[in-house]
């Protein structure tokens, strides 16, 4: 699809993106099909990414321009508009670990990839995280560490989800600096990202979204 | 041969009768002590007698990695780059201590901070450290360098050199601290300049502390902590911008009064690695945690820069000591090859480390990292 509007998005030209995204929707473009040009431009630029073409400033860039254009379009759209996620996915650091640098990027993505998203936030126990699986339905859960002293939380909060019965209709990914395939393995998770834009592919294919992991 | 002289022809890209072993033993000390984190970082007698503890267990290592005076409770609190929660304050009593970071430097500050960056630095120290004002800075620092000294004689008695007068962070990373790194990462995009007229200062200001630092110890290597300049997180195009300049200015002016500077690099260079081939030959030491790829540094930099690492942290807490042994020959066949090498941790050994597999790499540096004439 031709779009300048996802071209500039690509090339993260801020204020160009805004200034065209208040013109479009003078103009009476739908704000629906706005969004749409902007996932696609960041799709582009995960595409960057993953050509290591784009590094991890560009996807922050990325992501606060998306969401400064969903703060113009938000109030444009129709109530039933837009609410149909692709999935719900909650996200958080384990127990014994405040890092968030990667949680929260990943977690900028994913909702703006259309994925709702629950952030756990950090230093989070392993009922806690069962607990809003519980209440949220999700159908995948989003485990960071960047201590190996906290990888134990991890296999902890694995074993959790086996016990209160949710394990089966959930997806669990792992990630973080300390994390490799070895030890998604050995705590019980079903995939391990290296990188933000493996955990939102991960996230599309795991919920029939298409593009595989 | 003595440690100090193994590490300084390391240094100078030559080889010295076998491969120089110096794990960064910090925080894991105090777990083979049988202390907690808390009092590891408060009591700096038991702290100090668990490095010596740990040195032993690993029958002797080339270099004191003396970053202990700089991470006590104290130093921490008082003069940390960020805020910190400390073990038995808010986290459990055994927890490594850990960095909180906030938005604590607003956007419009930058102004400030260009004019007058040692005023600014306090301003934030004590906005980021309840209670700490001009004379807390003051009388902390001239503790810490107390501390800083006698731990380095303390060392020397026993022939073991320090590693380092002093630690500090690149400008990059520092000023990402005080903005916090999502902020920051967008003001390279919207005001670029004024990151760079920052940068500039700060650099300066880094330069005379590392000066400053080594007439005190007598230690003339620095140790400039890079993380956020990684190709992790931004591109070469960004890092030719924003984190060059200053790098190259300040290793030549480190090295032009005979310092070293030790780049303890965590996270991927890889992709900037052929950049730092500029530095001048003998300047630095290129410290890599295992993300990066060490061969390829090796391949791009074994005649300007000596190399140093990088047994990965998950390795030293989930293998075995035969994969760590394996590991460390080849790193001592390759990187190793013709000198210009130290064999390190990937950044610190992790806490919950295995002493086995710590002592497997010292035991291999001696054995098999031999240098035959």
């Amino acid at each position: 699809m031709e779009s300048k509007l996802a071209d500039l998005m690509t090339d993260l030209e801020e204020e160009a993106v805004l200034k065209l995204t208040k013109e479009l929707l003078t103009q009476g473009q739908p704000p629906l099909s706005i969004i749409e040009q902007c996932r696609d431009g960041l799709s582009r630029v995960g595409e960057h990414f993953a050509q290591k073409e784009y590094f991890l400033a560009e996807l922050v860039m990325a992501a606060e321009i998306f969401r400064e254009v969903m703060a113009l379009v938000q109030p444009h759209l129709g109530a039933s508009e837009g609410k149909g996620a692709l999935a719900t996915i909650v996200l958080g650091t384990v127990k014994g670990d405040i890092h968030d640098m990667g949680k929260n990027i990943v977690a900028s993505l994913l909702s703006a990839s259309g994925f709702r998203v629950i952030d756990a936030g950090v230093d989070v126990s392993s009922n806690v995280f069962v607990d809003r699986v519980k209440e949220s339905g999700a159908s995948i859960l989003g485990l960071s560490a960047l201590l190996t002293t906290a990888i134990p939380s991890m296999k902890a909060t694995i074993e959790a989800l086996t016990d209160s019965g949710l394990r089966s209709r959930l997806k669990v990914m792992v990630g973080g600096a300390v994390v490799n395939q070895r030890v998604a393995e050995n705590v019980g998770a079903d995939f391990y990202g290296s990188d933000a834009i493996k955990a939102v592919d991960f996230c599309r294919w795991a919920s029939g979204g298409g593009s595989g992991a | 041969m003595g440690p100090e002289e193994r590490l300084e022809m390391a240094v100078n890209l030559r080889t010295p009768d076998r491969v120089p072993v110096a794990p960064i033993v910090a925080s894991v000390a105090a777990r083979w002590a049988g202390i907690s984190q808390r009092e590891f970082l408060r009591d700096i007698e038991k702290g100090m007698a668990a490095l010596d503890t740990a040195d032993e267990l690993l029958g002797g290592c080339d270099a004191n990695w003396n970053l202990y005076p700089f991470q006590t409770a104290r130093s921490l609190q008082v003069l940390g780059a960020m805020q910190v929660l400390l073990p038995g304050d808010g986290i459990p009593e055994d927890s490594v201590f850990q960095y909180v970071e906030t938005e604590v430097m607003k956007s419009e500050e930058y102004p400030y901070l260009v004019r007058n960056f040692p005023e600014f630095n306090k301003v934030y120290l004590s906005r980021i450290h309840a209670g700490v004002d001009a004379l807390a800075i003051r009388e902390t620092s001239l503790w810490r360098a107390e501390l800083h000294h006698r731990d380095i004689e303390r060392w020397a008695n026993r022939g073991v050199p320090s590693m380092v007068a002093t630690v500090l962070s690149l400008p990059f990373d520092l000023l990402s601290f005080m903005r916090s790194w999502e902020r920051f990462f967008l003001d390279l995009y919207r005001i670029p300049n004024i990151v760079v007229e920052a940068l500039d200062v700060m650099a300066n200001s880094v330069f005379h502390a590392a000066r400053r630092a080594v007439a005190q110890s007598g230690v003339r290597r620095v140790f400039l902590g890079g993380t956020r300049c990684a190709a992790t997180f931004i591109s070469p195009k960004m890092f030719d911008r924003f984190v060059m300049p200053t790098l190259r200015w300040l290793v030549g002016a480190l090295f032009k009064e005979g310092i070293v500077s030790l780049l303890h690099f965590d996270s991927d260079w890889t992709p900037h690695l052929a950049r730092l081939a500029e530095l001048p030959r003998g300047s630095c030491i290129l410290d890599l945690d295992g993300t990066t790829d060490i061969f390829e540094a090796k391949r791009l930099l074994s005649d300007r820069l000596c190399i140093m690492g990088d047994v990965p942290a998950n390795l030293l807490t989930m293998g075995t000591p035969q994969d760590v042994e394996s590991y460390c020959k080849k790193l001592i066949d390759i990187v190793g090859g013709g000198g210009g090498f130290i064999l390190s941790s990937g950044c610190d050994v992790p806490v919950d480390a295995r002493l086995e597999n710590v002592r497997a790499m010292v035991d291999t540096a001696k054995t098999y990292g031999a240098y035959h004439a």
